[in-house]
């Protein structure tokens, strides 16, 4: 399991399919099971937006620098000109550590 | 986008190099890379023998991985620093490194700080006035000491930790902002090692974080994603975000930023190293080089720890 809200250590990749939450909240705003959006997710936040933008695109207006994560599908490392289709759930994953 | 060697989907983009790649020439690149830097700043040979750190996280499991498969002599040395913060954040990392290590048949030395000298680090860092507002000075002063140590103890000729170059852009951008001369006299790809100072390098200061990301996720290399409980807030991941934002606008500008400052040190910008480097002394309690007249930093910390009593109030413990 994957969790760093409840304190569940993760690993790459095996942490990758396991966490597939569908329905759920962002914030304090429910949310259906979507079509025509994308769900991304990076570590314990979760953005909706609409499908048929690139990557690069979705990471802009969600405010999310290219540079500092990479994005999956279904386990895939995709690139930003890679169009976000309906229904996808893309999990992006930090690249910055150290402290 | 396609893959510049086979034209296939790419993997990985790296705009900064104008350069895609997709998994396997990816995965070919990488090691190249650091094999280039290796040579190009003579850090050591494959006669040698090479100590590794490893952390549990991405860029040291992804160096260990990519030395070995450069068939140079590395083994790792992890070293327990008793970290847990309700997460066990120090033994999932164990964890996953002893697994790293056993998959691939590879050699790992386990230093345990807390059975060697009593106490786990954010213990020695609430009983010392170094680590009074957070561990990580007292953390590193401790890594640095052991890997020393142990290098020296088993007779490796040459150290090597992943630092990637976002690390070094963070780094040299703080030390910068205060115009630390010592600092940026020491940083580079290595620091030549002196009597009873291994040699220390840093074979992937040149490659970006997301390309140690990348390389760790194509590799199926499973390591600690969780920060350590103590980075929240640090300095240097705040530098990396600014630097970021400014790679985002113009890609290349952390690779620049770094190499940049190594030539310019090259051509003498900054003072020659004679006339700053301290003297150096053996420590009389471990034997290591200290610019102290008496014991060096480490054991000083050691002595005050065990010459004082457990304070009850010690918020750390």
């Amino acid at each position: 399991m994957f969790s760093t809200q409840q304190g569940i250590l993760g690993c790459y990749p095996a942490g990758i399919d396991m966490m597939d939450p569908i329905g759920g909240t962002c914030g304090r705003m429910q949310f259906p099971k979507v079509t025509d959006m994308v769900r991304i997710i990076l570590r314990n936040k979760e953005f909706e937006v609409h499908s048929g933008m690139t990557l690069l695109s979705t990471l802009q207006k969600i405010d999310i620098l290219p540079e500092s994560v990479i994005a999956t599908h279904d386990g895939v490392l995709i690139e930003e000109d890679e169009i976000l289709k309906d229904g996808e759930t893309i999990k992006l994953i930090a690249a910055i550590s150290g402290g | 986008m396609k893959c510049r060697t086979c034209g296939q989907k790419a993997a990985v983009n790296m705009r900064q190099h104008k350069l895609a790649l997709c998994k396997e020439h990816y995965l070919d690149w990488i090691p190249a890379q650091v094999e280039r830097f290796i040579e190009k700043y003579a850090m050591f040979t494959r006669q040698e023998k090479i100590l590794v750190a490893v952390s549990g996280g991405k860029d040291s499991l992804s160096l260990w991985d990519i030395l070995s498969r450069l068939g140079y002599r590395a083994d790792g040395l992890y070293i327990c620093l008793g970290i847990d913060e309700g997460i066990g954040y120090s033994s999932e990392s164990q964890h996953l490194t002893e697994a790293f290590a056993i998959a691939r048949g590879l050699k790992l030395h386990v230093v345990d700080i807390q059975k060697d000298y009593g106490l786990t680090v954010p213990q020695f860092a609430g009983r010392t006035h170094r680590g009074q507002a957070k561990p990580c000075s007292v953390c590193g002063l401790i890594k640095r000491h052991e890997m020393n140590r142990v290098a020296r103890d088993l007779g490796y000729d040459v150290l090597a930790t992943g630092h990637n170059l976002d690390d070094e852009a963070a780094t040299l951008f703080g030390n910068t902002l205060s115009w630390s001369g010592e600092y940026l006299l020491r940083q580079g790809p290595v620091l030549p090692g002196t009597p009873g100072l291994a040699r220390k390098t840093k074979p992937l200061c040149r490659l970006y974080e997301r390309e140690m990301l990348a390389y760790a996720l194509l590799r199926g290399i499973e390591y600690i994603y969780e920060e350590c409980p103590f980075a929240e807030g640090a300095s240097s991941i705040y530098y990396k975000e600014l630097l970021n934002k400014l790679e985002n606008d113009r890609p290349g500008v952390k690779l620049s930023f770094y190499l940049s400052f190594l030539e310019a040190r090259k051509s003498g910008l900054f003072a020659g190293h004679d006339e700053v480097q301290a003297e150096l002394h053996p420590c009389p309690r471990c034997g290591q080089p200290t610019s102290s007249d008496g014991l060096c930093s480490f054991c000083r910390m050691i002595e005050k720890v065990q010459a004082e009593p457990a304070r009850e109030s010690s918020q750390r413990e």
